[in-house]
């Protein structure tokens, strides 16, 4: 996927011009403040926002997106949900062993943080081309951030993973490179 | 489209006791108000579909009401699916559910009016072709109302839903068929318009 001179903006707030070239596997950062562009950016790789100017080529054609709030039915078991995304997903693997204590338990249930440990985990046993990650690990505490950090490193040797942090300390294992905005 | 289906009728079930219990109390108003009416001026069937009418509006302003609340529209675009085969998959259950509503009330008007001209056939009839009239064009005003445009539901469905409810009135009185002819171009133009404008509605929705 290639950035190409790309630039946004809408009311005061701009972007770019950017310019960056992701490798088809790969962890990636994009690094920001609160207000730098992380989000919009995602979106515009993702294809939800269109560019002034610029353009974003070679998009990966399928691709999942895990935001802070997630996707996940929240009134769903953690197994109910895995069933229900596996199928829409068309993929048949199991449950994520690391999930399967928490298996009947309601996403509402859990704390914020063990809700965003399984969302992570359950979207790393899916198969797909990309991963766009946004900010992902704010409510994890420290063995579960090792744990996810672990998930993600290890999910970049087949896939491209976007992962978007506030601080550069936030970055972590083998990059391949980072965008700071 | 199955798992999308099975997804729907789990999640249809929290809409529906809503709309069963938002309709009964007006069903029993009706039914107990004209026992008291020396005239009896409330028939049956209007009781039956001013009931059904009010009780359903219970179930299509949610529609889609939990993917958006859990933002995952964006996975459905992410990975491709055709945004048509999520309003069908809606529709269907929002039809069902209809159908399922109607099909309560109508053994709730046996039991208080006992009608002597109440035709089965010809009145599962009218509730299949009013249910799917409906449900394509609801599930779609549904989805309106998601981005806090709640003026939709009152400005658009009602208007749409009005003459429909007229005409399975007047066909259930068993008179003149010509309304199926009506309830047909209302589904075709409804369900036309929603699908067409569907996808550009849904597009909003993904954004994150």
């Amino acid at each position: 996927m290639k950035i190409k001179d790309l630039q946004f903006e809408r009311d005061e707030f701009s972007l770019g011009p950017i310019r960056f070239d992701f490798e088809e596997t790969g962890l990636y950062f994009l690094q920001g403040r609160n207000g730098s562009g992380k989000t919009s950016l995602m979106r515009l790789l993702m294809g939800r926002l269109d560019p002034s100017r610029g353009s974003v080529l070679d998009r990966p054609q399928f691709f999942l997106y895990l935001g802070v709030e997630g996707f996940f039915f929240k009134d769903w078991t953690i197994h109910e949900n895995w069933n229900y995304f596996s199928e829409i997903l068309n993929q048949s693997a199991e449950l994520p062993a690391a999930c399967q204590e928490f298996r009947n338990r309601k996403l509402k249930d859990l704390s914020l943080g063990q809700r965003q440990k399984m969302e992570c985990l359950m979207l790393f046993g899916w198969k797909t081309p990309a991963y766009f990650l946004d900010e992902v690990l704010t409510h994890l505490d420290g063995p579960a951030r090792e744990e996810i950090q672990l998930a993600i490193t290890k999910k970049s040797s087949e896939s491209l993973l976007i992962c978007s942090v506030h601080e550069s300390n936030e970055m972590f294992g083998s990059y391949r490179g980072a965008l700071s905005l | 489209m199955i798992p999308l289906f099975k997804k729907d009728l789990r999640n249809a079930k929290n809409s529906f006791w809503a709309g069963l219990l938002l309709g009964v109390p007006l069903f029993l108003l009706l039914a107990i108000s004209n026992q008291t009416e020396p005239d009896q001026f409330v028939s049956w069937r209007t009781a039956f579909w001013f009931s059904l009418f009010f009780a359903s509006t219970a179930i299509f302003y949610r529609s889609f009401g939990l993917e958006c609340e859990n933002q995952n529209f964006g996975v459905y675009s992410a990975i491709k699916i055709q945004p048509w085969k999520i309003l069908l998959s809606q529709s269907l259950v929002q039809a069902l559910s209809f159908f399922l509503l109607g099909s309560i009330y109508i053994l709730l008007a046996i039991l208080w009016w006992s009608p002597t001209d109440l035709d089965l056939s010809l009145f599962f009839l009218i509730l299949t072709s009013v249910s799917f009239t409906l449900a394509p064009t609801a599930s779609f005003i549904g989805l309106l109302l998601q981005k806090e445009r709640e003026i939709l539901f009152p400005l658009f469905y009602l208007p749409f839903a009005s003459p429909v409810i007229i005409g399975a009135h007047i066909l259930s009185l068993g008179e003149s068929t010509t309304w199926f002819y009506i309830l047909g171009i209302f589904a075709l133009v409804g369900g036309f318009l929603s699908f067409l404008l569907f996808e550009f509605f849904f597009d909003e929705l993904t954004e994150v």
